[in-house]
């Protein structure tokens, strides 16, 4: 297998470096750095601590007995527990690697875009532990629609700044941070959130999250003797199910399966799949599948979920799906909804809405019989039972 | 005039060259073209197009605001070329096309250099795609004619600025500040060091842009480059006078001839 990203950061023609010329030599020098650290055994070490001790890995593979008679046909359906990870997603894993990556780049300060609050919390949190200056962008809309979490943020001593502009959403985010980041880039670095972004960060993030599927891997071969049928993780820029991926992408039996978002449904304009619907273009740095009208412009978005409510996602991706190792599929705002309350009150789990698309695609699809698949449960639902309370939508809507 | 030629010509004569920038559609496709077929008459030696973008990430406030007003007014990427040509009916400066690489790709590169080219453009500045990516686009923009310019930042290090200097026809676009566009304070004692540096250490002529604003900050960085680039002042100047279009237009006139003045010997 050809390792990639080549190394101008090429997924095939995906990937990429697409950025004004003051960043490029910022990650350029991003990229020495974390090629010279990444098999360096004292940062490995130093990284490996922080996810045992500090996060609480390895997390549990999971049977879920109960959701696997849900879904049928004699498949057993196992969740990779990422919501189990100190502060209650996968999120941590990038941000105790992209923090400790800062420090070795000498820089004391970092700034971060996020969505629905997760990758802020995270890496103020990673920010607080190893004594950095932290600022989280936040779309505008964003910051009253996740309030708890904008308030988590500052109690761990980030400052939270709203994107105003455009959308005043995830996208509009990222764009501040960039901003911001041009400006400042000597004296800050920028902690990516998922596996988008110009090269490094594609495939850096992603290097950081294929813990996931290395202790999956591991632990399902413990646990069966054998390797699952199929991975499945939902995708907004697709960090979560890039982890869990990468480690099987090798192992050609393995059904690597991506679950977007379809908001009010595929054939609305109201929705987040930047695979199912989009087309290839230039966002954030890097090419991609994404949400673009016939002109170019980057299109709004619509999810449920904030976290998945991006018109873009990480070119591996796109590459994973141009060259047909894994497919992507979607469930709707109200399957995902049906999926969140079906978790909650036949395994007393509570979901994250972004983790309950990939349950969703799971009850209301043909998956064959007596498969194993293995489920990244990426978040916890916490920061979204405001959202969900205020929404009054009945659990007898679950599907029986 | 093609912008190689009027860069020579002006430093021949000493005199600093004038780059003007302006959002194509912005506030409207008709005021726009007013404003672009006045620029040369007022000053502007060179005519910089800006192509709305709905998530530039080099741009400040006040350009991501032009794009966002073109954009509502309805502007099209495949209205360029009529746009450019209507342009030169009645102006002679030389036209640059600065843009985002996005809405480029989505067009089609060879079609957009095609038809930018045959409209009348001299050259394209693709914002955020570097050398690096730009692969046979490079080869086709120049099949067209057109020259391809890129810039050139206080931390793009030694080694790349050759690599800049090698692929950017017809000038190097130098930016004064670390930053976005627009905006925030110029310090003109280290930018004249700075701009002396790359002046030096590049063998294309040197424009130099971001946060130019006063005719000041012309005269001391055209004195040690070729000339200098004036964006969202300029834009700024628009955007405070939308419902009154007989002020904006005597505003910058008076804006675009001072900084005119400036740049002379």
């Amino acid at each position: 297998m050809i390792e990639l990203p080549d190394s101008k950061g090429h997924f095939g023609v995906f990937g990429g470096r697409y950025v004004p010329e003051t960043l490029f030599s910022a990650l350029q020098e991003l990229d020495e750095k974390y090629r010279e650290v990444k098999d360096d055994p004292e940062f490995r070490s130093e990284f490996l601590y922080h996810l045992r001790h500090y996060l609480g890995r390895p997390t549990p593979l999971y049977l879920a007995r109960n959701l696997s008679k849900r879904v049928g046909n004699g498949n057993r359906i196992y969740l990779k527990r990422e919501d189990l990870n100190h502060t209650g997603a996968h999120k941590m894993n990038n941000t105790i690697g992209q923090g400790l990556l800062t420090k070795r780049l000498g820089k004391r300060r970092v700034i971060a875009e996020t969505g629905a609050g997760m990758h802020g919390v995270a890496t103020a949190t990673a920010a607080a532990l190893l004594g950095l200056e932290c600022e989280v962008f936040m779309g505008e809309i964003d910051i009253a629609r996740q309030a708890p979490n904008v308030d988590r943020m500052k109690m761990l001593g980030a400052t939270v700044t709203a994107a105003m502009s455009g959308t005043r959403t995830l996208k509009d985010a990222v764009n501040e941070a960039f901003r911001c980041w041009t400006t400042n880039v000597t004296s800050t670095n920028y902690i990516m959130g998922s596996v988008v972004g110009p090269h490094p960060f594609p495939a850096m993030v992603r290097d950081f999250q294929r813990v996931i599927g290395d202790e999956a891997r591991e632990q399902i071969l413990e646990l069966e003797g054998r390797l699952p049928d199929m991975v499945t993780a939902c995708v907004g820029g697709g960090s979560n199910a890039m982890g869990i991926f990468y480690p099987f992408i090798g192992d050609e039996t393995v059904e690597l399966v991506g679950v977007e978002a379809a908001g009010k449904g595929l054939d609305t304009a109201l929705h987040g799949a930047s695979i199912s619907r989009g087309s290839i273009g230039v966002l954030h740095g890097a090419m991609s599948f994404m949400l673009q009208d016939e002109g170019g412009q980057v299109l709004e978005t619509h999810s449920v979920s904030a976290g998945l409510d991006y018109p873009g996602v990480g070119p591996e991706h796109a590459w994973l799906k141009a060259n047909g190792r894994a497919r992507y599929e979607s469930a709707t705002d109200d399957e995902a909804m049906d999926a969140f309350y079906l978790l909650c009150r036949e395994e007393g789990i509570l979901p994250a809405l972004e983790s309950s698309h990939a349950i969703a695609w799971l009850l209301n699809n043909d998956i064959g019989e007596n498969k194993t698949v293995i489920l990244c449960l990426s978040g916890r639902g916490d920061k979204d039972m405001q959202y969900i309370s205020g929404l009054r939508q009945s659990p007898a809507g679950a599907k029986k | 005039m093609s912008i190689e030629k009027t860069l020579a010509d002006l430093k021949k004569r000493g005199e600093g060259a004038l780059a003007a920038f302006a959002t194509a559609g912005d506030p409207d496709r008709e005021t726009s073209l007013d404003i672009f077929r006045s620029l040369g008459a007022w000053g502007a030696d060179i005519i910089e197009i800006g192509i709305p973008y709905s998530d530039p990430l080099m741009d400040g406030p006040v350009l991501q605001r032009s794009y966002t007003r073109a954009l509502k007014r309805g502007f099209k990427l495949d209205a360029l070329p009529a746009f450019v040509e209507e342009i030169g009916k009645t102006s002679t400066a030389p036209m640059l096309i600065m843009t985002c690489c996005n809405p480029v790709l989505r067009y089609g590169a060879l079609r957009f250099f095609r038809d930018v080219s045959s409209a009348g453009a001299d050259s394209v500045l693709i914002t955020d795609m570097p050398p690096e990516e730009w692969g046979e686009s490079l080869d086709l923009a120049r099949q067209f004619n057109l020259g391809t310019i890129f810039l050139l930042a206080p931390t793009t290090p030694m080694s790349r600025m050759q690599l800049i200097d090698g692929v950017s026809t017809p000038f190097v676009y130098c930016v004064s500040k670390m930053g976005v566009t627009g905006a925030g304070e110029l310090d003109l004692e280290r930018l004249r060091d700075y701009v002396r540096f790359v002046r030096d250490s590049v063998s294309k002529p040197v424009m130099v842009g971001f946060g130019i604003s006063e005719p000041e900050q012309a005269k001391a960085i055209g004195s040690m480059a070729d000339g200098v680039v004036v964006g969202s002042a300029a834009v700024a100047i628009i955007e405070r006078h939308l419902d009154d279009r007989a002020r904006m237009f005597a505003l910058l006139e008076k804006f675009i001839g001072g900084l005119k003045t400036a740049l002379k010997p």
